[in-house]
């Protein structure tokens, strides 16, 4: 009886270590493979060649997402991964923060946009307000497809509450369905004020001055240009020369070829 | 009769057709814009082309003296509209009519005549009039002098030099001044002369060229030929662009007074109006030399600067840096000349810098201070080899007019550290294959031109030692990138739909609590008990129900019924109490004896020793249940 059982078990047990290796061993796709073989390449061409192959295919992947409405953010990190082993540190820089936009909280792009930060040269980034991110943590730090989903749990929740509220009278279960409610408010608010008063940042991805006015002709604000890779607010989109915001607060115009919109 | 009608019917059709077709019809208008003009001027006509459907226009017909005249073509159609059939779009437009406007060049005195001519629509001709018109002579005078020079004569100009053009108005004599000022000054239209503007903001206007340009004119007296004269002048600067011979014929037509009162017919009737005519000066030729740049020794470098200046080179970006890292330099050039002719050394094509470093071939655009004194070029470049010292004196060439020669100067060198990197060495390149940067290097060391270079090394390493990557966190892969990560805004309406209700809920209760009358707030207290009644007494109405609890129950159910139907604390059910209720009008006497009569049978068969009876006890059950419905 007990080998009848061992040998069952056995052949169980090999047809699922089968199906797994069938049905869950993935390929490495061919983005990823070009990747690596940048990582491991042993001349600078070779290097080049690969990395410019895996962006190739990423961007691809990227634009038919884009095409059906989707975004990912990985596929945002690892675009920014090839950016930035091409030293094209503005680039690299511009899709980790996407990706961070789209995924706060997400160590593995943090850690790489950290790295890409702390490489830049001649960078000044736009002050923002801590205590502002902090108090309105669920604004800033979580992003918006989590804050829907917040949202709905939250309305859910609220409607639960309220029924033994309305119905039996319940105090404690009309309070809960009070905060609920209250909570579903401020992500609705959130969520309002990121659509119809949007704040653009953009990154600079090729080093350009920041002017005085909208014109090649006019005098930069800085003597340097400002570095590839600065982050700096928008303020107003949608012109040839954006107007926007540096540190300590100056405003000044850069033309709109030498910045990436976060969007 | 019926004759009759019926040539009425004719006739209205074939009105109706003529009508059509007049409409329809295509018809050609011939309008005079100019009657009469002074020579040199241009006389013009339009002919109008109305059409039905879009057609070709053939006007080569029309000429004078043999050759066709130039004109312009304009088109307007009244109404439009368009359709799209199996995904083509026609479009159809009534009423096209399109505009000939011919010009006639009057180049003599006298009367002109346009010939007659042949416009071709389609295959069809049709015939224009001949247009006549009169040209009269310039009307010259010696009271009205237009000067227009140079204001700071040089015997020879090269490019970039900046000559200033006084355009001077001499009149006198006249009733007021002169007024419709229209200057004809041609250099203002040539390209090869670009115009600088006036800094300060123009005092008026005035028409040159058909234009209206802003100046800053003066006004005074002047003695010209032993006359005095009111002047009237401004000043143009121009800045040279090219080499040539150029020569212009400046000119003035003004209106003026000639002192005489005449009658107009106006409208109010007829006015009186000052006599005006229109009086035509014209300037000597103004005649330019602008000589081209000596083409003998003409150094490699040179890029077009004409004027004096220096170069300045200055790093941006640390200049300790390893093997493959940019460093940025600012290219300072200051000094005299135009900044337009100024261009950055061409970096990317001198041996000294392109064996050593990698530039890119990128155009570079400079940058002019904001006094005008210098103009900064930013070039980007990577140093190839660690045995790298210093960036090169860079040189820049421009041709100095005042000592008429090309000169070369070059910028100061700027010492650099270049380290190895702990690996392989990087080399970024902005275009070059590296085969050829090895190749470059290699022959540069071959060659052994800079002196801080250790030309046996300055080229092997480049293309296979590669510099360790940064680290960062590997790529992803997996399901995890076909993953939808946008915000997904329809999960709005999904979290939207539980505070609907919630609202809705709400409203109800609202409504239902709003006005609730005595009798409806009675029924649903009514409602109420008996359904509480009705679940309490579910285990009685079993099959066999247990006969030692049946009748306490039951009472103590019709007990508690009617405390929930009448909100009151009742310890047992008499016939005080059913009084009570009748007389509060609370149930009618009927229902209240049939209670009592329930109740009353309920606690004898309760305590009475008779044997439990199901069917009576349904019965009964059914019985209660029937009155506290109706109670």
């Amino acid at each position: 009886m007990l080998k009848k059982f061992l040998k069952f078990g056995l052949c169980v047990s090999i047809f699922f270590y089968m199906a797994n290796n069938v049905l869950c061993n993935e390929r490495p796709d061919e983005s990823l493979f070009w990747y690596h073989k940048g990582i491991s390449a042993k001349t600078h061409q070779e290097r080049l060649d690969a990395f410019e192959k895996a962006l190739e295919l990423y961007m691809i992947q990227y634009n038919e997402m884009k095409n059906e409405g989707k975004t990912n953010a990985f596929l945002c990190y690892n675009i920014g991964n090839c950016y930035f082993n091409l030293k094209q540190t503005g680039q690299a820089i511009y899709y980790y923060e996407i990706a961070l936009k789209l995924l706060p909280q997400n160590a593995l792009i943090s850690e790489n946009l950290k790295t890409a930060l702390e490489k830049r040269s001649g960078a000044i980034d736009v002050k923002h307000n801590e205590i502002k991110e902090i108090l309105l943590f669920f604004h800033y730090k979580i992003s918006t497809r989590d804050r829907i989903r917040i949202m709905i749990w939250l309305s859910v929740a609220a409607f639960l509450f309220y029924l033994p509220a309305i119905f039996r009278q319940h105090t404690l279960s009309r309070y809960l369905s009070i905060i609920m409610f209250s909570l579903f408010g401020c992500i609705a608010l959130s969520i309002c004020a990121e659509s119809y008063f949007p704040q653009y940042e953009g990154v600079v991805v090729h080093p350009a001055y920041i002017r005085k006015d909208a014109g090649d002709a006019f005098t930069p604000i800085v003597p340097d240009p400002l570095g590839e890779g600065s982050i700096v607010r928008i303020i107003t989109p949608e012109n040839e020369w954006l107007k926007v915001e540096i540190g300590e607060g100056k405003r000044g115009y850069i033309r709109k070829d030498d910045l990436k919109v976060i969007i | 009769m019926n004759a009759i009608k019926r040539i009425k019917y004719i006739l209205a059709i074939i009105l109706s057709i003529a009508w059509t077709v007049s409409v329809w019809a295509e018809s050609i208008d011939v309008e005079k814009l100019t009657d009469s003009c002074i020579v040199g001027e241009s006389l013009f006509f339009r002919v109008t082309v109305h059409l039905d459907e879009e057609k070709e226009i053939d006007v080569s017909d029309v000429k004078m003296s043999g050759a066709p005249l130039s004109y312009n073509e304009s088109q307007s159609s009244s109404s439009s509209f368009s359709f799209t059939i199996n995904g083509r779009t026609i479009k159809q437009a009534s009423g096209l009519e399109k505009s000939f406007v011919f010009e006639v060049p009057a180049e003599k005195t006298g009367v002109i005549i346009v010939p007659s001519a042949t416009i071709k629509i389609g295959e069809k001709p049709y015939t224009i009039e001949s247009q006549t018109f009169m040209v009269h002579e310039k009307p010259v005078s010696d009271n009205f002098k237009l000067i227009v020079k140079i204001a700071n004569p040089n015997p020879v100009y090269y490019p970039t030099q900046i000559i200033e053009i006084n355009c001077r108005l001499y009149y006198r004599d006249f009733q007021g001044s002169p007024s419709d000022l229209q200057y004809d000054l041609p250099i203002l239209a040539d390209n090869h002369f670009l115009l600088i503007p006036d800094p300060e903001a123009p005092k008026g206007y005035v028409v040159i060229n058909n234009q209206k340009f802003g100046i800053n004119y003066d006004q005074g007296t002047e003695k010209l030929g032993g006359k005095e004269y009111n002047v009237f002048f401004f000043k143009l600067k121009f800045r040279l662009m090219n080499a040539g011979e150029f020569s212009f014929n400046n000119s003035v037509k003004a209106q003026v007074e000639t002192g005489r009162v005449m009658r107009q017919r106006g409208f109010f009737g007829t006015e009186l109006v000052r006599e005006k005519k229109t009086i035509f000066a014209e300037s000597p030729v103004l005649n330019i030399h602008v000589q081209a740049l000596p083409k003998e020794n003409v150094p490699q470098e040179f890029n077009g600067a004409i004027g004096d200046f220096k170069i300045r080179v200055i790093p941006s970006s640390d200049t300790d840096i390893k093997i493959g890292d940019p460093i940025t330099l600012s290219i300072e050039i200051s000094g005299r000349g135009s900044w337009e002719f100024v261009k950055c050394p061409p970096v990317d094509k001198m041996p000294a810098l392109t064996d050593y470093f990698i530039i890119s071939s990128d155009p570079v655009a400079g940058v002019v201070s904001e006094d005008g004194s210098r103009k900064t070029f930013i070039v980007r470049m990577r140093v190839k080899s660690k045995t790298v010292k210093q960036i090169p004196p860079i040189p820049f060439t421009f041709f100095n007019l005042v000592k008429n020669e090309y000169i070369t100067v070059h910028s100061d060198p700027v010492p650099i550290k270049v380290f190895d990197s702990s690996g392989n060495v990087e080399v970024v390149d902005f275009g070059k294959p590296p085969e050829e940067q090895g190749a470059d290097a290699q022959k540069l060391s071959d060659q052994g031109d800079l002196k801080s270079q250790e030309p046996s090394k300055s080229a092997a390493p480049v293309q296979n030692d590669l510099p360790e990557l940064i680290p960062i966190r590997d790529n992803v892969n997996g399901p995890i990138l076909e993953q939808d990560h946008s915000p997904g805004y329809k999960g709005i309406f999904f979290s939207l739909i539980p505070i609907f209700l919630i609202g809705m809920i709400w409203i109800i209760q609202k409504i239902r609590n709003m006005n609730v009358s005595e009798k409806r707030l009675a029924k649903i207290r009514q409602r109420t008990a008996y359904q509480i009644f009705k679940n309490a007494i579910s285990h009685l109405e079993r099959k066999n129900p247990d006969e030692t609890i049946f009748y306490r129950d039951l009472g103590q159910h019709i007990l508690h019924f009617l405390e929930n139907r009448f909100l009151v604390k009742i310890d047992d059910i008499d016939t005080n109490l059913i009084q009570n209720f009748i007389k509060q009008n609370r149930i009618s006497s009927d229902l209240g004896d049939s209670l009592m009569a329930k109740f009353e049978r309920i606690q004898h068969l309760r305590y009475s020793k008779e044997q439990f009876n199901p069917k009576e006890a349904r019965t009964i059950l059914k019985n209660v249940k029937e009155v506290l419905k109706k109670c």
